[in-house]
């Protein structure tokens, strides 16, 4: 099972971010292993933000959101108080920033491995959970000759 | 009780300071994509990968020189950050 942070999820819709290619292919092979994906609820106000801001357009990013959250494999964790508590105390323990903690107790939780390109906040959750970038997740997902954007 | 027509309206609204337009606007455009998507029946799965694919595209149409959607996230979170810590963001624990 896999935890993507919000780095992976708007790169991957952004053509003109160099790492889109290999967030696509991450994201897409997932979908094609039927492969779990447990996010904190707070991707979605993430997504959304960046989307705004970036297109100055609130329907394009709400329908961004309802395309991720309709994503069969994708699964929303609610931000309840049991996280919330939970991601305080990696927060307070790894000097984690408050959002990417969020996404460390999400996969602490369910024992999911964490993808992110934030290179802070792999470095930071290493030692609580798996961490990969996109191109290691893919790594360990596709053999070497069907993944031809990894280096 | 006479309803107000769409002259009237903006006749009222113009005499608005400019700062009270603008959030009107903002409201309005926020409620019709309220409206809009409260009218769309839950996707299918591939509806889904489709719509995801559709947004990806139109992201091409936004004008350049801009940030990235990766650039963009990063300097959020910076930026929150920065108000978070304030005078203590380039010291101490936190950029290790």
């Amino acid at each position: 099972m896999w935890t993507l942070d919000a780095s992976v999820y708007v790169r991957a819709a952004d053509p003109n971010d160099p790492d889109q290619a290999i967030c696509q292919e991450l994201i897409d092979a997932l979908d094609d292993q039927a492969a779990p994906i447990i996010v904190p609820r707070l991707l979605l106000a993430e997504l959304a933000g960046v989307l705004r801001r970036l297109t100055r357009d609130p329907i394009r990013a709400r329908l961004a959101v309802d395309a991720l959250r309709s994503l069969p494999q994708v699964q929303l964790v609610p931000l309840d108080d049991a996280l919330i508590d939970a991601a305080t105390e990696l927060a307070a323990d790894y000097a984690l920033r408050g959002a990417d903690a969020t996404y460390v107790a999400v996969a602490r939780r369910y024992n999911c491995t964490l993808v992110s390109l934030d290179r802070e906040q792999r470095e930071r959750a290493t030692s609580i959970v798996a961490t990969r970038t996109p191109a290691e997740a893919l790594a360990e997902l596709l053999p070497p000759q069907a993944h031809p954007s990894r280096c | 009780m006479n309803i107000p027509i769409v002259d009237q309206i903006l006749e009222l609204v113009q005499q608005l300071p400019h700062e009270q337009r603008r959030q009107l606007i903002a409201r309005l455009e926020q409620e019709l994509a309220d409206e809009r998507l409260s009218e769309q029946p839950p996707m299918r799965p591939d509806e889904a990968r489709a719509a995801w694919q559709r947004l990806r595209e139109s992201m091409r149409e936004i004008p350049t020189p801009r940030l990235s959607a990766g650039e963009q996230l990063e300097a959020d979170r910076r930026s929150r950050e920065r108000t978070l810590l304030g005078p203590w963001t380039e010291s101490g624990d936190v950029d290790a």
